[in-house]
């Protein structure tokens, strides 16, 4: 079986991205290209896989392979208003959707960006969550068969060796070129605010020159690190990025800073993904002066970390924090519990389908009436999660108590985060899922575990 | 006794500062007047600083108590006078403000409450909040506006229907009314391609007075627009969404200021963003005469709350006094009388802010965030009831009318004011330290403390008056 992979991009179709210039339509593309990869990775075991960057070569590849009698599916990872339709190369969309009604657009002559007819197109549709593909179900009965298959995040991560709180081992995170703020060394929150503002001392954050290197071809000056961050205590870590209005950040610092106001003990480290992240750090910054003074400590890295920094990071975090109003995976949540650290994390949307009590110190969260990310009339048609924050706060509170409490529990709580990663992602699992969705007989039943 | 009163907003000046952060103080000493005049000559001041000590001292002289009552939050008490002085003031967040960071002592409102010895405020959280700074002794009362009396006569147990037919309102002034103008020059995508559109009606019409006619089951809210507690958004677009598809729902928001066209085009915005619908909002921005006040209160179905915190809210408390059931939450000052009895509860969480007056916006407190899904649900549910649940609508409308009366009516308010006056009179008027520790250590703290009088023993001032005076 041959599968073409295509990363549908608002970059190719400006027309189809909607008027809201760098608004990400639904899960971050970045996360696309992440799922792209892992795709790739697991198909090319046994199939033949291609990328293509254009949708009309779909179809060339498709008479070739059927010539061969080999049949051939154009994989397309991307929200369904950029996927391609009307190709005789059978296609399925693979997306993430974290609000609580499809798309039904209305906006533009596009007539993707009614999701529905892309599913009517397709005919086959693979949902990051259950929550995605069971709109999917509502909306699509039987003219859609939809599957909800996450992307296969586990075997990567779950080889990471903890370096935890209770390790006893060295805690140090080096970093490359960028830019790190820790507030044990700026001195930020160990006043109250300043008034008159002119009074403060001036904060001034070194310019560092803009990431606009691709990730694949970062230099070797990553090798010879420029920051070196040394962990003690507990460490919470949280991953996002700022213009990604739904990772709803003011709440999570705040409630750390709230909770943690007279623990010195207490790291929060925040992994910040924005392309000038010089940018954001005044407002971050202005945040945690507004809260100061605060015994904890806040590290926020605005800096580029490869996948080895990245594990690195993971090894040496005691807790993994979300606290968005939706998600259509969130691939920190699944990689870090891979890694054995528990969450604290809503058990909405896509979360519902791997944070539990036994793994995670629940957000609480509520509707409310939202946007459409990419719907350039800005209308209320859909609905996300309004987080309560002092359900934050309590779950700062429980998690310190936990780290600090008795081993089993920490054991119990670790292991559990490990198991559930497994059962939810692994490749093993994922591969099986995919194949039998895909109906691909031409692939042989491995006899790996279950 | 001599009652000084003092409002940073007065008669005078009521039309120009309507609006201001401090403009409700002005509408609380109006509701307490009839009362306090029960108890002695109310004398109202207009320069504390200057005026209160030359009126005390000239009384005492003449043997007769004198307390002044100051309307105003703390940080704008005066704090060093010799008359009693008791602040007056309504406050909605968790934490008492303990710090300074000007050159005004009073920013740290424990200072200025430990320095004038007690205070009246308008509700138990409040009480609370003061006492977990200041220590359960210090003496603080909740005393809420007596309003229940002035619209209990509005409640009519026999009045049958629940809907109201169609009644015409008259307005001075500007009505913003959904059914009559289309709403798509005010979505965000029309305000991206064509800029802000204006809101209908001229500046002269505002001068004119027009007619609105009401029906249905109405949702009534009286705030200042520009006071970002009171939370319009979330009023406004859950109400679109969850009564989308009933034409007889309305809601009627009567701003109470003048000056507030930026916040009253986001009024319109927000509900632009929920269309279509087939509910009806209508804005009025404009004078109602005592008549049509009353009206407006007479047809009303609900009396509606969405906000962040409340000192008290006066227009929920006039409502429900007249026997109207609420949509409210009920945190803060609305704890003392919303309840499932009389009101659709609004569920709410907690979330950091900062005290308002503190320009450095440092997070020392929470304010509540409001459930939407609760507010959702409290909209559908409390149509259901008025269309088609006519006994409970009624029995909750009791509930509203006579919870009130033991909330805010003047005689119970009186019984406590006067108790409390009694022993702020019998008190120095000198500084005197209330100790935060568990165990009071002045006398005069022990007596209030434990409520008795233990036979009267003879008071302070008492033995400074029969000392005779000093001039």
């Amino acid at each position: 079986m041959s599968f073409l992979l295509y990363l549908g991009s608002s970059a190719r179709n400006p027309e189809a991205a909607g008027r809201r210039a760098g608004a990400p339509v639904g899960e971050a593309e970045y996360s696309y290209r992440f799922l792209l990869d892992a795709y790739r990775d697991m198909l090319a075991e046994t199939e033949t896989v291609i990328e293509i960057d254009d949708p009309a070569q779909a179809d060339r590849y498709h008479v070739h392979f059927t010539a061969l009698g080999e049949p051939c599916t154009l994989l397309a990872f991307c929200p369904p208003n950029l996927a391609p339709v009307g190709l005789a190369c059978p296609t399925v969309c693979l997306f993430a959707w974290e609000f609580t009604t499809l798309p039904t657009g209305g906006w533009s002559k596009d007539p993707r960006e009614d999701w529905r007819h892309v599913f009517l197109a397709h005919g086959r549709s693979i949902a990051m969550s259950e929550f995605a593909a069971a709109q999917v179900r509502a909306a699509m009965g039987d003219y859609c068969e939809v599957a909800a298959i996450p992307a296969p995040v586990y075997d990567a991560w779950a080889s990471v060796e903890p370096r935890r709180m209770t390790d006893g081992q060295a805690r140090v995170l080096r970093i490359g070129a960028g830019v790190v703020r820790d507030t044990r060394l700026t001195g930020i929150g160990q006043t109250a605010p300043f008034w008159p503002l002119r009074d403060a001392p001036a904060l001034q954050i070194p310019p560092v020159p803009p990431l606009t290197v691709p990730p694949a071809h970062v230099p070797d000056a990553l090798l010879h690190p420029v920051h070196e961050i040394v962990f003690d205590g507990m460490v919470f870590t949280t991953i996002f990025a700022p213009k990604d209005g739904r990772k709803n950040w003011r709440d999570l610092v705040s409630a750390f800073i709230w909770a943690f106001r007279d623990t010195a003990d207490a790291t929060l480290v925040v992994k910040i993904i924005h392309r000038e992240p010089e940018s954001f750090l005044p407002h971050f910054e202005n945040l945690l002066f507004k809260c100061g003074p605060f015994a904890c400590r806040v590290v926020a890295i605005g800096a580029w970390l490869d996948d080895d920094q990245m594990r690195d990071l993971a090894s040496v975090s005691d807790i993994i924090v979300n606290t968005s109003h939706g998600e259509g995976m969130c691939l920190p949540l699944a990689e870090f519990m891979s890694t054995g650290a528990p969450a604290i994390a809503p058990d909405h949307t896509a979360m519902a389908d791997y944070i539990t009590p036994d793994n995670a110190f629940i957000v609480r969260g509520t509707l409310e009436h939202n946007v459409w990310p990419h719907d350039p009339q800005a209308m209320f048609r859909t609905m996300r999660y309004r987080i309560e924050w002092d359900s934050i706060v309590e779950a700062y509170e429980s998690a310190a108590a936990m780290l600090k409490g008795p081993p089993e529990r920490r054991l119990a709580m670790s292991h559990a985060a490990r198991q559930t990663m497994h059962d939810y992602c692994s490749r093993a699992r994922i591969g099986k899922t995919l194949r039998r969705f895909l109906g691909t007989a031409s692939f042989a039943e491995t006899p790996e575990e279950v | 006794m001599l009652i000084l009163v003092y409002a940073p907003t007065n008669s005078r000046t009521i039309a120009r500062d309507l609006g201001r952060a401090e403009y409700s103080y002005y509408f609380v000493l109006k509701e307490f007047r009839p009362l306090l005049e029960q108890l002695g000559i109310v004398i109202e001041i207009t320069d504390p600083e200057h005026e209160v000590d030359r009126i005390h001292n000239a009384a005492i002289r003449r043997g007769i108590d004198c307390v002044f009552l100051c309307f105003a939050p703390p940080h704008l008490v005066p704090g060093g006078l010799v008359c009693p002085t008791v602040p007056v003031f309504a406050w909605e967040f968790d934490t008492l403000p303990n710090e300074t960071w000007s050159d005004n002592w009073r920013d740290d409102w424990s200072a200025l409450l430990r320095r004038v010895g007690q205070a009246i405020t308008h509700s138990s959280f409040t009480v609370d909040v003061v006492r977990n700074a200041l220590g359960r002794a210090y003496p603080i009362v909740s005393l809420p506006a007596p309003v229940w009396d002035r619209h209990a006569a509005a409640y009519d147990p026999t009045r049958n229907s629940v809907l109201t037919p169609p009644t015409l309102l008259n307005v001075r002034g500007r009505i913003i009314d959904s059914a009559t103008f289309d709403l798509a020059p005010y979505t965000c995508a029309a305000r991206r391609r064509d800029g802000q559109a204006e809101l209908p009606g001229s500046r002269r019409e505002r001068a004119l007075t027009h007619a609105v006619t009401l029906s249905g089951v109405i949702y009534t809210a009286i705030f200042n627009p520009n006071d970002g507690r009171k939370n319009f958004s979330d009023m406004i677009a859950a109400f679109g969404w969850a009564l989308r598809d009933e034409p007889r729902a309305t809601l009627v928001l009567k701003a109470t200021n003048r000056k507030c066209e930026g916040a009253l085009k986001a009024m319109v915005e927000e509900f632009a963003k929920v269309q279509p619908t087939r509910c009806r909002m209508v804005i009025i921005d404009g004078f109602l005469e005592e008549s049509e006040y009353a009206r407006l209160l007479e047809i009303s179905t609900y009396a509606l709350n969405t906000s962040l915190g409340e000192g008290q809210c006066l227009p929920l408390m006039e409502y429900m006094s007249a026997g109207k059931p609420a949509i409210s939450p009920a945190h803060t000052g609305m704890r003392d009388y919303i309840s499932e009895a009389n009101a659709f509860v609004v569920r709410s969480s907690l979330e950091p802010f900062h005290w308002p007056h503190d320009p450095r916006e440092a997070i020392r407190t929470r304010r509540h965030r409001i459930d939407l899904e609760s507010l959702l649900g409290a909209y559908r549910e409390s149509f259901r009831v008025a269309t088609s649940d006519a006994a409970s609508y009624h029995r909750m409308a009791r509930a509203a009318h006579h919870g009130l009366r033991a909330h805010c009516s003047r005689q119970v308010v009186l019984k406590q004011l006067t108790r409390f006056l009694d022993r702020v009179r019998h008190r120095p008027g000198s500084v005197t330290h209330v100790s935060s520790a568990p165990e009071p250590q002045t006398p005069d703290v022990v007596r209030l403390r434990s409520g008795q009088d233990g036979g009267r023993a003879a008071s302070p001032w008492q033995a400074l008056a029969d000392a005779g005076s000093a001039d």
